[in-house]
């Protein structure tokens, strides 16, 4: 019997996930609603009928089971605010029966003695907690609540207990003033980070402007040499070079969109909709799990990215090679089959900054 | 013999992969992945069954000769043992 590293192993299911167009890792958002109100939040819905419109528990274990026929392994559970989900242990506890492995994605605040308590005895392969602060004023600030204390008790203990916790911060320009406090609070968890650098436009009807909270693509450049150089590189990663984005994945790819949204994984909003990724452009791709089938929905998911044509002016990019369209990050000009000047400059930002690390 | 609680054969495409699922987990964090043969037999043996039931159920769904298949039953059944996915009364 052969054995083989996790590393190894990972790589030979992307390829194959990838070579076969199996929906490998999916992300479910089991609800927009959450228990913080943050400036920035993308999702956040607040409108009286979401709450009707939102999937029930029974709908999400049909869904989910579709998933694992069409070669599901692992799931990631989202929001809004996962947790506030009614039927939230009812799914997760389904899926891990199901031999899922299980990532949860959470604001911290209902990460419970007791929840803690359930998840060491079903232990997901991760849980990111998002942080929006180093203090009671900068949560209140960001979040609208004061719940700094009750996160920071639920993090130690969680911490304690062992589970595989990663926090996640999303630099904007609301949280700038303590942007270098809270990388430090996070550095002293002395576990994963995960630094989200992308920021996103508001979906319709959140009420959010992103102009509120945007940063330059220069200040998110130096946010980053900032995290670089305060973390051990083991220790630190980026949310947008996630899981299957591997460079002999979307090298593969010579048509359509490079990346492993509707390729090999695929995600369900609150509302039924299947999308290459969570935060992909509804307008561009989307399909209703609800009147397809998870099979069906995937398939036209799956065919819109194959075909999807990147605007035109990436063929003659001088990043071309290195940079990889992504209609999440350019939101409402991918719409227009555009490209975000301020999202390229980043990007080409990122780029000269890796060769340069390189040649170093 | 039989396959331990707590495990799970998932099919893609083109692998075969053991899963442990719900308690094992917290034991358990690795994958197993099969070729077509030994998860042919490994759902053979999810049902109580002997190696020499095992190697009858390979003759029959790939016509093999009864040596040939009683040698990679009993191969199959090692690797088993040594990956923790037989129940222990059946080591």
């Amino acid at each position: 019997m052969k054995q083989m590293t996790h590393q190894e192993f990972q790589r030979l299911l992307w390829e194959s996930a990838f070579r076969t167009a199996t929906p490998l890792s999916n992300m479910f958002e089991l609800t927009p609603l959450c228990n913080l109100d943050c400036r920035m939040c993308y999702v956040h819905l607040q409108d009286p009928s979401v709450r009707e419109r939102m999937l029930k528990g029974e709908q999400w274990i049909s869904i989910f089971d579709e998933a694992i026929r069409c070669g599901m392994i692992s799931a990631i559970l989202t929001g809004g605010e996962a947790m506030t989900h009614p039927d939230f242990w009812k799914l997760y506890d389904y899926l891990f029966d199901q031999g899922i492995s299980l990532s949860v994605k959470t604001n911290g605040i209902l990460l419970t003695k007791e929840a803690v308590d359930r998840f060491v005895q079903y232990p997901p392969s991760t849980i990111d907690v998002s942080i929006y602060g180093c203090d009671r004023t900068s949560y209140q600030t960001i979040t609208g609540h004061d719940c700094f204390e009750l996160v920071d008790r639920n993090l130690h203990y969680a911490k304690e207990c062992g589970l595989p916790i990663r926090l996640m911060i999303t630099p904007t320009g609301l949280l700038e003033p303590w942007i270098d406090s809270v990388l430090a609070y996070a550095k002293s968890f002395d576990g994963k980070t995960i630094v989200n650098t992308q920021l996103l436009d508001p979906q319709p009807d959140t009420g959010r402007d992103r102009r509120d909270y945007d940063l330059s693509p220069e200040t998110i450049l130096d946010i980053r040499r900032r995290a670089n150089a305060l973390f051990q590189s083991d220790q630190l990663s980026y949310e947008e070079e996630g899981n299957g984005d591997s460079a002999s994945d979307w090298k593969a790819a010579k048509e359509g969109l490079r990346c492993a949204a509707g390729r090999s994984q695929f995600a369900v909003t609150w509302d039924g909709m299947m999308v290459p990724c969570i935060t992909f452009p509804r307008e561009l791709i989307a399909c209703s799990v609800l009147e397809h089938g998870v099979k069906g929905a995937w398939e036209k998911i799956h065919e819109a990215v194959v075909n999807y044509v990147i605007p035109e002016k990436c063929n003659t990019c001088a990043f071309q090679e290195q940079c990889n369209y992504c209609p999440s990050s350019h939101g409402q000009y991918a719409i227009r089959n555009a490209c975000n000047p301020s999202v390229c400059a980043f990007q080409q930002g990122l780029i000269v900054e890796y060769q340069n690390q390189k040649r170093k | 013999m039989k396959i331990r609680e707590g495990f799970i054969l998932r099919k893609l495409p083109d692998m075969n992969l053991v899963l442990p699922k719900g308690a094992m987990v917290k034991d358990c964090r690795k994958a197993v992945v099969l070729n077509d043969t030994a998860a042919f037999l490994y759902e053979q043996l999810e049902q109580d069954c002997t190696a020499e039931d095992c190697a009858k159920a390979l003759m029959r769904e790939y016509d093999i000769d009864y040596e040939r298949a009683c040698r990679a039953a009993e191969q199959t059944i090692a690797d088993f043992k040594e990956a923790g996915l037989l129940q222990e009364d059946g080591l």
